[in-house]
């Protein structure tokens, strides 16, 4: 137990040094607070949207997932990579008008696109709303680290109790130093959280001596571990295709993702960093679910999944990788926290407190989203707290989910086509996330009248066809199809400055994938 | 190779990469082929073809990614921003 906790102790001081050590100013004003001046490269880029993109539930819910049911685990696989990449797609306009704009939150660019403070608004709501639930998650999912660190001595209520101490702690330094600060350990934390526990996941299908889970254990599969839902079972044929398509349009729905694209230097760095975050966030989750399917028939993990990747590096490595695994499982946890309570502290400050009418100072600024991360986090403490044994947050974590993706109508049409207004965008998300919050209380899993159609999924067809329709019924006046045009080719823009003296072309429009979709 | 990329049209890049993204887009979400790959026990190098399909989805998603990547660095389409920044002196 003393090892375990010693090595999560060094690597949390590590944590606090590297904060130290990149500390750069105590006052920092809001450009750098909420968006870490702009000025992050690919590298740090890809890493931090891994980062805020896999929670440390990763090696405890997901892998049970793939340890209980099988392949069924490998959906994240595909929606994580297939969404990741609609960062790449809108990279062009949304870093583009951030920076033309001065824009730091998603619900920025959802204002000035629809050129409404009540749009930003909602979708701000929205959003604050979603991520509380994951931060509450988060917080008691170190409580259950501490379980596993503690060899299951401590008490529960201890346990929590030290979880939250230490991502309060650390949270002091979020607070603090704002997006820098999660920048730069987002890369220390990311890199042992995926990378270091990828290389172990290979050892462990190496299958060294002691190994519970080597590769051979793939040719004695039960059947059933490699049956996705739909193909018998209880669910329909929908199930796995609503599971794949919300996560992929989910993507950037994320406020803490899409915040991402404003700390980078430049489109180059958004684009590249992507590439980066679909290798590592691959790599990582694509072996994690081996070693999972390879541990499904061990005694201890079939009776306890959750706990299977605790078990399976103990088998294989003792108390020494144990201590390494409980590490990978707090890098991975503390980072996804850190992303969602800066997230929100910078939505509040800036989407909701913030007025056209009454703007606040750079200082103020500052000000406001400090004190909202310290109650944000205070709040989210509390409830911890109070519902650490309450078995509905499942389902609450499943509804903000739902929630979430009702951003994405609004954000993708928004940056890829040109007729939708302000209307429209208002209308569809008070339609979208009312409902999908009502069909979970009733279909809180999927909806078998509709071959297993999740409620996301329905009320986010709603929500396309409200904005749709709205859309077409209230058109757009001649001045706002003339602001949306300037903003729009804004972006369309002379390139071609690395291209060969050989080349043809005199002028490239530097349009993504889903611009050019929309146009032809 | 450089050249050949560079003299392609923005419309014919689209084209092929769609195409590339919507293979591992479709094999994902087109529910006739991840269930007919369902359930595959067959051991294509001591791993059943099921866990292969998944395995594969994802490798797609990546080179689809990386491709782009290097075909608008090839035409100094990933550089533009660069020279706008430091235009209106917000360079880093």
């Amino acid at each position: 137990m003393g090892i375990i906790l010693a090595m999560m102790g060094v690597f949390y001081a590590a944590v606090i040094y590297v904060l130290y050590r990149t500390l750069q100013t105590t006052d920092p004003d809001f450009d750098e607070y909420a968006v870490g001046g702009r000025r992050y490269g690919p590298a740090f880029i890809g890493m931090s949207y891994v980062q805020s993109w896999f929670p440390g539930a990763m090696f405890v819910a997901f892998f049970g997932i793939s340890a209980s049911i099988g392949v069924l685990g490998f959906y994240c696989l595909a929606y994580s990579l297939l969404g990741l990449c609609m960062m790449y797609f809108m990279a062009n306009r949304a870093w583009r008008w951030g920076q033309r704009y001065d824009l730091r939150s998603q619900p920025d660019l959802l204002g000035k696109r629809y050129d409404s403070h009540a749009v930003k608004q909602v979708a701000s709501v929205i959003g604050i709303v979603s991520i509380l639930p994951w931060v509450i998650i988060g917080m008691q999912a170190l409580g259950l680290l501490f379980r596993v660190a503690s060899g299951y001595s401590w008490a529960t209520t201890v346990c929590l109790l030290a979880g939250l101490v230490v991502i309060l702690v650390r949270q002091y330094w979020t607070v603090r130093m704002g997006m820098r600060g999660l920048i730069m350990t987002d890369m220390l934390q990311g890199s042992v959280a995926y990378l270091v526990a990828g290389l172990v996941c290979i050892i462990i299908l190496a299958g060294g001596k002691g190994s519970a889970a080597p590769y051979s254990n793939f040719a004695h599969l039960p059947i059933a571990l490699l049956r996705v839902p739909g193909d018998g079972g209880t669910y329909g044929p929908l199930y796995m295709f609503s599971l794949i398509f919300m996560g992929t349009i989910g993507a950037l729905a994320w406020p803490m993702s899409f915040q991402r694209i404003y700390t980078a230097k430049g489109v180059r760095a958004v684009k590249t960093g992507t590439v980066y975050a679909v290798a590592i966030a691959g790599f990582f989750y694509a072996m994690l679910t081996l070693v999972a399917i390879a541990a499904a028939t061990i005694p201890q993990v079939m009776a306890d999944p959750q706990g299977g990747w605790f078990v399976v590096v103990d088998k294989f490595g003792g108390t020494w990788l144990l201590g390494l695994a409980c590490v990978c499982v707090l890098g991975a946890g503390m980072g996804h926290v850190d992303g969602c309570v800066q997230v929100a502290g910078i939505q509040i400050a800036n989407d909701l407190i913030n007025r056209r009418s009454r703007p606040l100072s750079s200082h103020q600024l500052t000000v406001v989203a400090k004190t909202s991360m310290m109650c944000f986090m205070g709040i989210a403490g509390v409830l911890a707290y109070v519902t650490f044994n309450m078995g509905r947050l499942q389902l609450l974590a499943q509804m903000s989910y739902y929630g979430i993706i009702q951003l994405s109508v609004p954000l993708f049409l928004g940056i890829f086509w040109r007729r939708g207004n302000k209307y429209a965008a208002l209308a569809g998300m008070l339609t979208g996330f009312p409902l999908a919050i009502i069909l979970t209380i009733w279909w809180d899993d999927d909806i078998r009248g509709l071959a297993s159609l999740t409620a996301g999924m329905v009320a986010l067809a709603a929500n396309l066809a409200v904005f749709l329709i709205v859309a077409a019924v209230t058109g757009r006046s001649d001045e706002e199809k003339a602001r949306v045009s300037r903003l729009f080719d804004e972006t369309r823009v002379v390139s071609g400055a690395l291209a060969p003296a050989t080349a043809p072309v005199a002028v490239l429009t530097n349009e993504g994938l889903g611009e050019a979709a929309v146009k032809s | 190779m450089r050249a050949f990329i560079c003299k392609l049209s923005r419309r014919q890049l689209f084209i092929f990469f769609g195409i590339a993204y919507a293979i591992p887009f479709v094999m994902a979400m087109f529910p006739p082929l991840y269930l007919y790959t369902s359930g595959r026990s067959t051991l294509v190098l001591g791993m059943p073809l099921t866990i292969w399909y998944w395995l594969l989805n994802g490798l797609l998603v990546f080179l689809v990614v990386l491709g782009l990547n290097v075909v608008e660095r090839i035409r100094g389409e990933l550089d533009s921003e660069l020279a706008d920044t430091e235009e209106e002196g917000k360079a880093t």
